[in-house]
């Protein structure tokens, strides 16, 4: 309710400043973003790999809210479009003798292709997103805990097929000598491009029928509002979104292979963990919690694998992430943010929003 | 096919199916009381095979095997027990996705403490060769563990159902499941049924650690998934909302992964078998999410 | 017995009751009537601890109920059929019954207590073995009905209990309704029929979106312009 709130809010006028003002929901999370990227650039080598791995996650983690925190609908598949995007990045910007060799019964196109890295990256928007218009077809007509449920068998679906897929995919060995120009100034490009598209949407009326759905299925249905269509444009965004974080994430790594995206006996959770966590932690209904919780979850992450190094035992940042979304789960379900938006602190405008239905729909909506 | 390779089929099937029909059991089971498909359910089974482990390195040997039994049922029905009282009933009122959430944290909060307790590698579990026995009757080959399993699966069964039939909790429980918050009403404590829901699940995911470990020798962290997922499978195949449904989609995902196999061999495609399992799933969801067997309507009204 | 002060019940942003009070006094029948949506099964599921109340007090016999787990209300005495019967249509109308003396410890009483209800209900009996589900609409209302009565209440709540039967099963719940007050049974009584709550009641409130309208006998309520406009004119 507080973020419908937000967008019904009248323009306050037309000067630059309060245009600010009212972007502020906007340049609050982007703001934040650049700064601890820039901090970053400060310090070591190593400080900027891991700002730079956590701008890769915030990608695909503002790719989910786009689609769960503007639905309520939760999904757990959102890993299927990395995967298709990195894989694609991959074939695009492979050592193409590499590719010849490893991959000696893919088809000629894959093995031979080698295009600019934008090109690439934007196949891997597009290959996950045609995918997701498909499978949009049965899933987006589902709800609550069916939706997670068919999420999850179209992760472990694409999943057996792309490990199974020996001739295509390599299996489940690395697909290796992938183009690496993942760098800080590079993801930050493609976040400071992306998180306004995602802001644009929300405040689309799109993206505000959707919240409508998300808030009172029959109402909205009443309304005239076609839930399953504005959930199928969100599920291809979302999906673009995370195929961009699939091609940052290979461009960073150099070699992928199946189990960094699905899970499966040796991923303990896995990506498709660390992004829930992220999403849940900030708050699922907010594009704040949702780049809040990436950094936060970053920080906490990245700490933690320093420690792990330090003491030689793996797997310490699983076991306290996971409590912390716990803890987050059982004390505060809404997240730090409480799922609202960042407003300018200091404008006189604030009767402007909704007064008395915004704090108390606050604990039970979803 | 010739009758003997039928036979075997058919074995096969009703082996796995009624592994299957266990583990779908207690995911149902925790669904139909309280509206949770607990994907730690999974770590129930994984805390039964590492208390395998544990039995029989520190303990004693697997020959004692009455004792190995109890002290796996028992542990899994420890850790039952506890998800509940520590991350599900603070999450009882709220959502279902919400609940959904919680299960996979405390799901990857466990594989990960079990990794870095015992590594991420399988740990050889000394069970002794009773396992790798099997029968054979002309063509037919019957695995002693197959035959175990089936009697494991009728015994918890026939008393589940006994309990659920006969006792008043029992009745309570099918009460529960079909209508907690009337069944509050009319005076049944919440927190009893539960905590039973939570007990029995326990029960049965120590049986199905058990067979597990019986079948691969070893406890590892990922143990849990598979009998999960494909668990939640077979409820989804039969219906979320009833007992029996979890036992028939049981059986018939363990058809109709003999039957996948067996056919996707002739175009050496069976590597693709979960693919069509998955595949399966969605496509029940979408036609008919009430299942193969119909219990409750899923949404109640608050 | 039952007093509700300045109750307010909030679902998310919606008010549900806005500070409602009302009073059942032992061996009373009290009807509350009014339109869809007026909070008429709030109140009722609120007096059973089953949903959570934002401000004011339920006491039962003095004693606040309001941090009471709902099993711990129905042993003190309290119980409610719910709107829209909310049988177990799976179990058979024995094993309904059996639930309805979930908290009841004197197994001998229970005994009798049956008896009385297959005084009350014959078709019951004859039904024990039969899944409830297959129970016509009447016929799952008087389980309902017996159900609650098996728990030995002393204030019985009921939350629209001729809704979606026929007249002539009207009659027959109205008619067992009276039996029951003639043995003593304290009634909290909430309905759309008004005119048949008029005639059972001996006190009538109106609620209306959250508040009380109008409170009294059946006799003032029935004289008063106001209330015949709004309720009788529709029956």
């Amino acid at each position: 309710m507080s973020e419908t709130g937000t967008s019904t809010r009248l323009p306050v006028g037309g000067s630059l400043g309060s245009l600010g003002v009212r972007l502020w929901p906007l340049l609050a999370p982007a703001g934040l973003t650049i700064l601890i990227s820039l901090l970053a650039l400060m310090g070591s080598e190593v400080l900027e790999r891991k700002a730079t791995f956590m701008l890769i996650n915030m990608v695909f983690v503002l790719g989910l809210y786009t689609f769960v925190g503007n639905s309520g609908v939760l999904s757990f598949g959102h890993a299927t479009f990395m995967a298709l995007g990195a894989y694609t990045f991959a074939f695009m910007t492979a050592n193409v003798r590499v590719k010849n060799t490893t991959l000696p019964d893919a088809p000629g196109f894959l093995r031979d292709a080698d295009i600019a890295t934008w090109q690439a990256v934007a196949l891997a928007a597009i290959v996950p997103a045609v995918f997701a218009l498909i499978v949009a077809l049965p899933l987006m007509r589902l709800n609550g805990l069916a939706a997670g449920i068919a999420t999850l068998a179209m992760l472990f679906a694409v999943g057996v097929i792309v490990s199974q897929w020996q001739s295509l995919t390599g299996g489940n060995t690395a697909f290796a000598a992938i183009r690496r120009e993942t760098d800080l100034y590079y993801a930050l490009v493609i976040v400071v491009v992306l998180m306004p598209l995602v802001y644009l949407y929300q405040q689309s009326r799109f993206g505000l029928r959707l919240r409508g759905t998300r808030e009172d299925l029959l109402a909205s249905r009443s309304l005239g509002i076609n839930t399953v269509r504005e959930r199928t444009i969100a599920w291809v965004i979302s999906a673009a979104i995370v195929g961009i974080a699939g091609a940052m994430y290979a461009g960073f790594n150099g070699t992928i292979d199946p189990s960094q995206f699905f899970l499966g006996a040796r991923s303990a959770g896995g990506v498709t963990f660390l992004t829930i966590a992220m999403l849940v932690v900030g708050g699922i209904s907010s594009l704040a919690g949702a780049v809040v919780g990436t950094i936060f979850l970053s920080g906490i992450a990245e700490a933690l694998r320093e420690v792990e190094k330090a003491t030689d035992q793996r797997h310490i940042t699983e076991v306290v992430l996971a409590l912390i979304l716990l803890l987050t789960l059982i004390l505060r379900p809404r997240g730090i943010t409480g799922g609202r938006e960042i407003y300018w602190p200091f404008r006189r405008e604030q009767t402007m929003r909704r007064p008395a239905a915004a704090p108390s729909a606050a604990g039970t909506s979803e | 096919m010739d009758p003997s390779e039928v036979a075997q089929n058919a074995i096969d099937a009703a082996a796995r199916g009624s592994f299957l029909a266990l583990v779908a059991l207690g995911v149902a089971l925790l669904f139909g009381i309280m509206n949770l498909v607990n994907f730690a359910y999974g770590e129930v089974i994984l805390a039964g095979g590492y208390a395998m482990l544990i039995f029989t390195t520190w303990f004693l040997d697997a020959s004692v095997w009455p004792l190995l039994i109890i002290w796996t049922v028992v542990v899994a029905i420890v850790f039952a027990l506890a998800q509940e009282r520590l991350a599900f009933r603070p999450v009882r009122h709220a959502d279902p996705t919400t609940m959904l959430v919680t299960s996979f944290a405390v799901s990857v909060l466990l594989v990960n403490i079990a990794i870095v307790v015992w590594s991420g590698l399988a740990r050889p579990v000394e069970i002794g060769g009773v396992t790798l026995e099997q029968f054979t009757a002309g063509e037919i080959r019957i695995r002693k563990l197959d035959v175990i399993t089936l009697g494991a699966a009728a015994f918890l069964l026939l008393s589940l159902t006994a309990f659920l039939k006969r006792t008043s909790l029992g009745i309570q429980m099918r009460a529960a499941s079909e209508d907690f918050r009337m069944s509050q009403l009319l005076g049944v404590p919440a927190n009893r049924v539960i905590a039973t829901a939570f007990f029995i699940a326990g029960i049965l995911a120590g049986s199905v650690a058990l067979i597990t470990v019986g079948n691969q020798g070893s406890s590892s962290p990922g143990m849990g998934l598979f009998p999960l997922i494909f668990g939640l499978v077979a409820v989804v195949l039969g219906g979320m909302t009833s007992l029996i449904g979890a036992v028939v989609g049981g059986f018939v995902l363990g058809g109709l992964i003999v039957g996948l196999e067996q056919g996707l061999a002739t175009y050496g495609m069976e590597r693709f078998r979960d693919a069509f399992v998955f595949l399966a799933v969605i496509v029940m969801l979408v036609f008919r999410p009430q299942g193969l067997v119909v219990g409750r309507a899923i949404r109640e009204r608050v | 017995m039952l007093a509700i002060e300045n109750l307010v019940v909030r679902y998310g942003s919606i008010l549900a009751l806005r500070g409602i009070s009302l009073e059942v006094n032992e061996g009373e029948v009290v009807g509350v009537i009014g339109p869809n949506g007026a909070g008429k099964s709030t109140m009722l599921m609120a007096s059973a601890a089953a949903i959570p109340v934002a401000e004011g007090d339920i006491r039962f016999e003095g004693e606040t109920v309001l941090k009471e787990r709902p099993e711990k209300v129905v042993e003190r005495g309290i119980s409610l059929v719910p709107e829209g019967r909310h049988i177990f249509h799976r179990l058979t109308v024995g094993e309904n019954l059996e639930l309805g003396a979930t908290t009841r410890t004197d197994a001998a009483a229970v005994e009798e207590d049956r008896a009385r209800v297959f005084e009350l209900f014959p078709i019951l009996k004859e039904y024990l073995g039969t899944p409830a589900g297959k129970l016509s609409g009447g016929e799952q209302q008087m389980l309902a009905i017996g159900r609650a009565l098996l728990a030995r209440p002393r204030l019985l709540m009921l939350d629209e209990p001729s809704l979606g039967l026929a007249p002539v099963v009207i009659d027959r719940v109205f008619e067992t309704l009276e039996q029951l007050r003639k043995t003593g049974m304290t009634i909290l009584l909430v309905e759309q029929h008004a005119e048949r709550t008029l005639d059972l009641a001996d006190r009538v409130y109106v609620l209306r979106t959250g508040s009380i309208e109008l409170a009294g006998t059946p006799e003032d309520l029935a004289g008063n312009p106001q209330f015949e406009k709004a309720f009788l004119g529709f029956v």
